[in-house]
Order: C-alpha cells, then structure tokens, then sequence
C-alpha cells in the first residue's frame, strides 16, 4: 500500500496546461496536497485555500470532486484553460500511482 | 472625441528583482487611480520568470541556470515559465478595472489584450496570430507568452517576446532537469518557439520591435501613448515590494 509515502503526478490538460500533483495519503484520506503548474487562477490569492479544502477529503474520484466544486463555488474561482474536472482528473491519476498522462 | 492618452515606460533595471517589483508597483498604483494606465516597456537580462503556482524545482533545470548563471524569479501572475535575456521585449498593460476595453470573460481578455502586440508584429510584415490561452505564434510557433491578472482594481496583462534571444539557452534552463529527457526537450522547444530575427531573416533590434509595438497598442486599442515617468510613489512602493517579496529565497523558490 502507498499509504504515507508522498505520490506525485503530472497531468497534462487537453489544450495545454500541466498540472504538477504531490499527495501524501493516510487511511484512505489526503493527509497532505501541494498542486502546481503553469496556471490561471483566479483570484489567486484562493490557491492555498484552494488546496486546504482537498485535506481530510477521501481519496475518491466523487468525493474529491465534490470538494473541488465546493471550492469553485466557494471561493468564487474562475480558470483559464483548465476546468474543476482537470485538477479531479490529475489528483485521481495521481492517487492511482500513475505518475504521467 | 479626443483619443484617450496612456502612459507608457521605459523602465527596466539590472537587477531582476527590482524588475519585477516595478512590475507589480503599477497595477497596484494604476488601480488606486495615482497614475493613468499605463504600457511599460522593458527587460531582463538573464533570468527564467516562473508563473506564481509553478515550483522552481519542477520548472527549472537549476544546473543549466548556475553554468549560465541565470536567476530564477517567480512573478506575480500565473502561467508558465520564461526564459528573458535582452534580446526578450517585455511588454505589460495595467488598465484600471471597468474600461470599456475590458470583456468579462477572461479567455477573451487575454486575447484583447495580446492584439496590440499582434497588430505590433504585423506591422514589421510577420504573419503573427494570437493562439489560446495566451500565446502569439508566427507561423506555428511560439514567439510570445502572456499571463494576466485582474486585482488591486485593475487588470493587468503582460507578455515576453523572443525578439533575437538566445534560444539554446532558453531550451536549457527551462529544460527537465532529468537527463535523459535533456536531449529530447531541447529539439522539442528549437521546433516549436521562434524569434522575431529568425521569423524576419534578418537583425532586428528590440528598440525597432518596440516601436512598431507602440504603434501596434495605439491601433489596437484607439489610444494615445504617451512618454512618462515612474512617479515617487511608485518607486517607493516597488522598494517595499522588492525588499518584503521579490528579493526573497522564499518567494521565488518557496513552492
């Protein structure tokens, strides 16, 4: 199991955009996320927020993707070239171990 | 009714930290309306410029900047890495929040606000075109990146353009710091970014890029530039920011 070992991945979003994913996972929960990447994001202050709302949520494809829309919405964030279902995406391809797309 | 008058500036420094605070100084000043909006001209002179959510350790081949010795800055707006020597014109907009240049959506934005840099390019007899997200390509390739940013009440848009950089350098410090992929991703970027001088066949001097870029944004966006000057305030608050953010380990490295 990759229990507490650091995965990292990267996706490469249609269009362009990567995003760089680094997750530590404990009991079938994110312990611990760092997402980076040639980005627009705004407001960009909202990024670490953004990454905060992804600690304690399951390491779950619905789960996950629920707590990115949440954070959207909440946040009131708004992307360019890479949609909530990207970072959904680069975080599940990254869980899995598969460290490139 | 009278065109309406920008400010535009030459203002640049050797020291690359102090580039990027000016950079941020304006739109924060154009926003409190201290100054009118404002085109500022400049440029580096060896450094790989990261995107604010981009880690330095992922982006940048670390050894490849200390042989060349290149300094690695972090910018305050997203997107991807650049490589800017002198041969690379920056160019950035800070027009304040509301102006009817302005569209809503963001995509668009960026669009707009490369048109006077396309229209620019035109004018020397490139066919440049915009390409989405936020580049400026001349035949398929790669000659300009942009990366925008819309807070303090303005927005904000500047872009770096391979006027006559030095391009295998820029494939070097940008490249994976992986050896094996080393070899790949210098052919890679050699085949889809290009310069201004390799696109016109002959030398061209950025001052000559910049003249035609003037008059490329007053086309584009029915504006007058006008020559000024960085105001006290301006330069204060740039000092504050050099000292507090863009000269610090933490901020450019940190991610």
């Amino acid at each position: 199991m990759r229990q507490g070992m650091a995965l990292k991945g990267d996706y490469k979003v249609p269009g362009g955009k990567m995003i760089r994913v680094t997750i530590e996972e404990k009991d079938n929960r994110i312990r611990k996320i760092a997402i980076t990447g040639d980005l627009f994001f705004y407001p960009e202050e909202a990024f670490p927020q953004f990454e905060q709302t992804l600690i304690a949520v399951n390491a779950d494809e619905e789960a996950i993707r629920e707590a990115v829309n949440l954070a959207y919405k909440k946040l009131g964030i708004v992307s360019v070239g890479v949609e909530p279902r990207d970072f959904v995406a680069a975080i599940m391809q990254t869980l899995r171990g598969e460290p490139d797309a | 009714m009278p065109e309406e008058a920008w400010r535009t500036l030459d203002v640049e420094y050797d020291d690359p930290y102090m580039n990027l605070a000016v950079e941020e100084a304006i739109p924060r000043k154009v926003g409190e309306c201290k100054v009118p909006n404002t085109v500022r001209f400049w440029r580096n002179l060896n450094a790989v410029v990261i995107g604010c959510f981009q880690s330095a350790k992922l982006e940048v081949n670390f050894e490849a900047c200390k042989n060349f010795g290149t300094t690695i800055l972090r910018r305050f707006t997203g997107g991807g890495a650049v490589y800017q020597d002198h041969g690379s014109l920056n160019y950035a907009i800070s027009i304040r929040k509301g102006h009817s240049l302005i569209p809503k959506d963001l995509s668009e934005a960026f669009k707009i606000l490369s048109s006077g840099a396309v229209e620019g390019l035109r004018m020397l007899g490139l066919n440049a075109e915009f390409k989405p997200l936020s580049d400026i390509q001349i035949s398929g390739r790669k000659v300009s990146g942009a990366a925008g940013s819309m807070r303090w009440g303005t927005v904000f848009h500047h872009g770096s353009i391979l006027v006559n950089s030095n391009l295998s350098i820029l494939s070097k410090v940008l490249s994976s710091s992986d050896r094996r992929l080393e070899d790949k991703h210098v052919q890679s970027v050699r085949k889809t970014v290009t310069t201004i001088r390799d696109e016109l066949g002959r030398d061209i001097s950025v001052d000559e890029v910049k003249e035609k870029l003037r008059k490329g944004i007053e086309k584009a966006y029915k504006i007058r530039l006008v020559d000024g000057i960085l105001t006290r305030e301006e330069e204060l608050l740039a000092e504050e920011l050099f000292q507090s953010k863009y000269s610090r380990e933490v901020w450019n490295l940190g991610i």
